[in-house]
C-alpha cells in the first residue's frame, strides 16, 4: 500500500510539474494525450505494484516467430 | 541558453550512476563489517556427499597495526564450513564468522588431492557464476593432503598465506619454469577445448621441526608448517589422473612455450663427473600437426637461448669451438630429455593430452578433428611426435674464461 | 503547421548518436557471441551484419531525403494515405517502446547481476528513466551534443576493455575458421541485424540534420564504426576466454574483470559500467524523444515535450511486466525479438518503397497525359 502511496505522489509531481505548462499554451488536444498516457503508466505501476499478472506480448511474438526462426535453424526453448 | 541546458544535463547524467555507486543503495557494506577470504579451498567433507571449503580472512586489525612493529598475532584466521554444494558451504560460513566474508581478493583455489580425483565439475561452476570471484584466481591442486591443509600454509617472508604463496609462485614460473600458473579462466578454457586436458600448479606441504621458542604459539619464530609451488596437476577431463614432477613440468611448459628461465644442468664437455650450469634466457615453440593417411602426427620446434652460468672444471671457449658447440648440443639433449619425459608420462600413464595437441590438430584441421576426437584417447598414447630442438648459447657470464685452480698435487 | 522540434543536428552527431543506438547492447549482453555455438567465427558474422545494414542504413536515408523536412511517421501518411500510414506509423512506435523497454530491463538486470544483487531492480530503472527524461526533455539537440560526448567516452572505454588484457589473449583461440558450416552463423547474425533493425530511427533524425545531404554518408560510417567496435569485441573475448565465450551474461563486463596489471591497475570494470549507464541513458533518451514525436506527428499535436515523463513511466512499468526473468530478456532479445523487429523494419521500407513507386507511376501517367 506504501508503494501505491508513492506512485500517487511521483504520479502527482508529473502531472504538477507539466499540466501548467500545457494549459498556459492552451493546448487542450496535448493535454488529452499527456492525461491518457500518465493514466495508462499510473495503472500499469499501480498494477505491477500491487503484483497483478499483467499479460506480456513477449509470449505472443514468440508464438509467431518461432516457426520463422525454427525455419533458420534457431530453437528457442522457451514458449 | 542552449549550452547551459546542455552543461546542466551533462552534469546530472554524471552524477546519478556515481550517487548510485558510492552510497550503493541497498547493498551497502561497511568496511568494518565485512572480512576478505584470500583463498579458498575445496575438499569432500567427513560427511558423505558434502563438500568442505576452507578459507584463511585476512584480519584488518592485525594487519594496519602490524606495519611497523612486531604484532604478536597471525594475521589471518584460517575456517572452514561444509555444505552440500560450494556455494551453501560458503554461505554456511557465516555461521561461524562475525564479519562478511568476501571473495573480491581472492587470490587461489585450491583442491584437494583427493576431490580433484573425483572430478572438481561439481565444484567449478561457483566459481565462475559468482560476481564476487574473479576468473584471475589461480588455481592449484594439493599434493597428498587436503586443501584445507595448504590453504594456510604460511611463509616466512609474506604475513598472509595466499600473498606468500602467490610470490612463490610467480616467482618459480618466472625463474625455474617448473611449475605452471593456471588463472581460473585458462583451467575453465582447458575443461572446454576439445583435444586439451587441463593442468594445474601442485602444491606441496614442507613440515619443518616445530618452533621450540619459549614465548610460545604468539612469538613463533619460525614456521612449521610452509608450502611449496612445484610441478604441476594433470586432469583428463574433470579428474585429477596423476602428477607431473618439476622436469616434467617443464618438459610440458617447454612444448607450451612458457619457459621463462630456469637453470639446465649439463655434464661438462671432455670432463669427468664435472657438471655445467646454463641459464635459460628465453625459449619458444612451434607445435605443427600433420595429418597423413589419416593418421596424425606432432612436429614440435623448440628453440632456446642460454647463458653459461657455472662450469665445475675449468673451461675457456676461446680454446676450442668444439667444447662450446658440445655444450649447445648437451642443452638441447637435456630440453629433449624433459619433453620426451612428459610426453612418455602424459601418453603411457595418463592418456591425457595436457599439451593440447589435438586442439591444434581441430585448428588446422577440423574436418578431420571430427572423426578424430571421439578416438582420441586411443589415438593419442600412439601419436607419432617428432622434436627438434635448437639450443644455443650466448654469453658466458662476467668470466671468458674460469679461475684456474693451481693444484700441488705432489704435495 | 508549426515546427514541432526546432533543433538542428550535425552530421557527427548524428553518427554518434546511431553508434551508441547499437552499441547499447554490445556492451551489455552481446547476443551475437552469447548466441553462437562456435565462437570463433562471430567476426565474420559481424562484417555480414554490417554487409546487410549498410545498404538498408543508406535506402533509410534516402528515402528520407525525398521528403525535406519530413520524418518517416510524417512522409508514411503522405505515401500510403493517412489510414494505413497511421498505422505504420503505430507499428513503427511499437517497435520504438519496445525497444526502450529492452533496454531498460537490460540495464537494471546488468547492474544487479553485476554488482547489486540485492537492489531492487526498479531502482535502478527509474533512474534511467529519470536521467532520460530529463535530457529528451531538453530538446534533441542537448540529446545529440551529449551523444556525441557519450561516444568518445564509449570509444575510449571499449578500446581499453579490448587492449588491456593482452596478457590473457591467445590468438590460436580464433582458429579454425568457418569450421562448422554456414548454418553457425546465423544466429548470430539474426541477433546482430536486429539489433541493427533499430536504425530505423534514421527516419526520425535526418529532418533534423544541418545538412540532410550529409545523411547517408554518416550512415554508412555508423554501420561501419559500431561494426568495426563489435568485431573487435568478439576478437577480444574470443582471444581471452576462448570456447568459454559465449557463457557470460555479461561478455564485457567478465572480459574487463580479467584486466590486471600488476596490482595498482585492476577493477576497470567501474569504467564499463559508467559506459553502459551513460550510453543506455543516450539511446533511451533519444527513444524517448523519437517515441513522443511519433505521438504528436500521429495525434497531429503542437507540442511534444510534455509527454517524456509519462513515457518514462510506462516504460518502466512495461519493462518489469514483459520480461520474466534474464533468461526470458536474453532470449527475446536475440531470437523472437530480432526476428521481428528485423521482419518489421524490411517489410516497412520494403511496402515504403513500394508506394513510392507506384507514386512515380502514377505521377509521370498523370504528367503524360497531362
Amino acid at each position: 500500500m506504501a508503494t501505491v502511496i508513492l506512485l500517487i505522489a511521483v504520479f502527482t509531481v508529473i502531472g504538477l510539474f507539466e499540466v501548467p505548462k500545457i494549459l498556459k499554451k492552451g493546448l487542450w488536444r496535448e493535454l488529452l494525450v499527456f492525461s491518457s498516457l500518465l493514466i495508462l503508466g499510473f495503472t500499469l505501476s499501480v498494477l505491477i505494484a500491487l503484483e497483478v499478472p499483467l499479460p506480456s506480448p513477449v509470449k505472443g511474438i514468440r508464438n509467431l516467430m518461432n516457426p520463422i526462426l525454427r525455419l533458420l535453424g534457431i530453437h528457442t526453448h522457451l514458449s | 541558453m542552449r549550452v547551459r541546458r546542455y552543461m546542466r544535463v551533462w552534469a546530472f547524467l554524471a552524477i546519478v550512476p556515481v550517487v548510485l555507486s558510492v552510497t550503493g543503495c541497498w547493498s551497502r557494506r561497511e568496511i568494518e563489517d565485512i572480512g576478505f577470504a584470500l583463498s579458498i579451498g575445496v575438499d569432500h567433507a567427513a560427511e558423505e556427499g558434502e563438500i568442505m571449503i576452507t578459507v584463511h580472512i585476512a584480519k584488518p586489525f592485525a594487519i594496519s597495526t602490524g606495519v611497523t612493529g612486531a604484532v604478536d598475532e597471525k594475521p589471518f584466521w584460517q575456517v572452514s564450513s561444509t555444505g552440500h554444494t560450494v556455494f551453501e558451504a560458503w554461505r554456511n560460513l557465516r555461521q561461524q564468522c562475525p564479519r562478511r566474508p568476501l571473495l573480491h581478493h581472492s587470490r587461489f583455489i585450491v583442491f584437494g588431492e583427493e576431490f580433484a580425483r573425483g572430478g572438481i565439475r561439481e565444484a567449478i561452476d561457483f566459481f565462475s557464476r559468482e560476481g564476487e570471484v574473479r576468473e584471475t584466481n589461480t588455481v592449484v591442486v594439493a599434493k597428498g593432503v587436503k586443501a584445507s591443509e595448504v590453504v594456510w600454509n604460511e611463509f616466512e617472508l609474506e604475513r598472509m598465506p595466499a600473498e606468500g604463496a602467490l610470490g612463490i609462485m610467480k616467482i618459480a614460473v618466472q625463474e625455474l619454469s617448473t611449475t605452471v600458473m593456471v588463472t581460473l579462466n585458462d583451467f575453465l578454457q582447458m575443461l572446454e577445448t576439445e583435444g586439451h586436458e587441463a593442468t594445474t600448479s601442485r602444491a606441496e606441504l614442507v613440515r619443518r621441526p616445530p618452533s621450540e621458542d619459549p614465548r610460545g604459539e604468539l612469538k613463533r619464530e619460525t614456521i612449521s608448517v610452509s608450502g611449496r609451488e612445484t610441478g604441476a596437476a594433470a586432469f583428463k577431463g574433470d579428474k585429477l589422473v596423476g602428477w607431473l614432477d618439476k622436469t616434467q613440468t617443464r618438459g610440458l611448459q617447454w612444448v607450451k612455450g612458457k619457459v621463462r628461465s630456469g637453470i639446465i644442468v649439463i655434464e661438462q664437455p671432455e670432463e669427468e663427473n664435472k657438471l655445467a650450469s646454463i641459464e635459460i634466457l628465453r625459449a619458444d615453440s612451434t607445435v605443427t600437426p600433420k595429418i597423413s593417411n589419416g593418421h596424425p602426427s606432432i612436429l614440435i620446434r623448440v628453440g632456446a637461448l642460454g647463458n653459461l652460468g657455472e662450469v665445475q672444471e675449468y673451461f675457456d671457449p676461446m680454446e676450442s669451438q668444439e667444447t662450446w658447440t658440445s655444450m649447445e648440443r648437451r642443452m638441447a639433449e637435456v630440453i629433449r630429455h624433459e619433453i620426451e619425459a612428459a610426453l612418455d608420462i602424459a601418453k603411457l600413464e595418463f592418456d591425457s593430452d595436457i599439451f593440447g595437441f589435438g586442439a591444434e590438430i581441430c585448428r588446422k584441421y577440423p574436418k578431420e578433428w571430427t572423426d578424430l576426437k571421439d578416438k582420441w584417447d586411443e589415438e593419442f598414447p600412439k601419436l607419432d611426435v617428432e622434436i627438434e630442438v635448437e639450443a644455443s648459447l650466448r654469453r658466458s657470464g662476467l668470466t671468458r674464461r674460469s679461475m684456474r685452480v693451481v693444484r700441488n698435487e705432489g704435495g | 503547421m508549426t515546427v514541432l522540434e526546432g533543433g538542428k543536428i550535425s552530421g557527427r552527431q548524428f553518427m554518434a548518436v546511431l553508434i551508441v543506438l547499437r552499441a547499447v547492447p554490445l556492451t551489455l549482453v552481446f547476443s551475437l557471441i552469447s548466441n553462437a555455438n562456435h565462437v570463433q567465427d562471430v567476426w565474420i558474422t559481424v562484417i555480414i551484419g554490417a554487409a546487410v545494414t549498410i545498404p538498408f542504413a543508406v535506402l533509410v536515408t534516402k528515402l528520407s531525403l525525398k521528403f525535406p523536412g519530413k520524418t518517416i511517421i510524417e512522409y508514411s501518411q503522405i505515401l500510403l494515405g493517412p489510414v494505413i500510414g497511421r498505422l505504420l506509423g503505430l507499428v513503427i512506435l511499437w517497435c520504438f517502446l519496445c525497444t526502450s523497454i529492452d533496454i531498460t530491463r537490460g540495464l537494471g538486470e546488468a547492474y544487479v547481476i553485476a554488482i547489486m544483487p540485492e537492489t531492487p531492480i526498479y531502482a535502478f530503472m527509474i533512474m534511467l528513466a529519470i536521467m532520460s527524461c530529463y535530457a529528451a526533455r531538453s530538446g534533441l539537440e542537448v540529446t545529440c551534443r551529449l551523444g556525441e560526448d557519450v561516444f568518445y567516452v564509449l570509444v575510449f572505454v571499449l578500446l581499453l576493455t579490448y587492449m588491456l588484457p593482452y596478457n590473457a589473449m591467445r590468438f590460436e583461440n580464433l582458429r579454425p575458421i568457418l569450421a562448422w558450416g554456414v548454418s553457425n552463423l546465423v544466429p548470430p547474425i539474426v541477433a546482430n541485424l536486429g539489433y541493427y533493425s533499430q536504425f530505423l530511427v534514421i527516419g526520425m533524425l535526418v529532418p533534423y540534420l544541418n545538412k540532410p545531404e550529409d545523411a547517408t554518408r554518416y550512415a554508412i560510417y555508423a554501420v561501419l564504426i559500431s561494426g568495426v567496435l563489435m568485431a573487435l569485441a568478439a576478437v577480444a573475448l574470443v582471444a581471452v576466454f576462448g570456447p568459454t565465450a559465449n557463457s557470460w551474461t555479461l561478455p564485457l563486463f567478465s572480459l574487463s574483470r580479467m584486466i590486471s596489471l600488476g596490482d595498482f591497475f585492476e577493477r576497470i570494470e567501474a569504467a564499463v559500467m559508467a559506459a553502459w549507464t551513460l550510453s543506455t541513458a543516450i539511446k533511451l533518451s533519444l527513444l524517448f524523444w523519437a517515441i513522443s514525436l511519433t505521438i504528436a506527428q500521429l495525434f497531429n499535436l503542437k507540442a511534444f515535450e510534455h509527454l517524456m515523463y509519462p513515457l518514462g513511466a510506462i516504460t518502466v512499468a512495461l519493462s518489469l511486466s514483459f520480461f520474466e526473468s534474464m533468461v526470458d530478456l536474453e532470449d527475446f532479445l536475440a531470437k523472437a525479438g530480432a526476428m521481428s523487429s528485423i521482419l518489421v523494419a524490411g517489410l516497412t521500407l520494403a511496402l515504403l518503397y513500394a508506394a513510392l513507386g507506384v507514386r512515380t507511376v502514377i505521377r509521370r501517367r498523370k504528367g503524360g497525359s497531362g
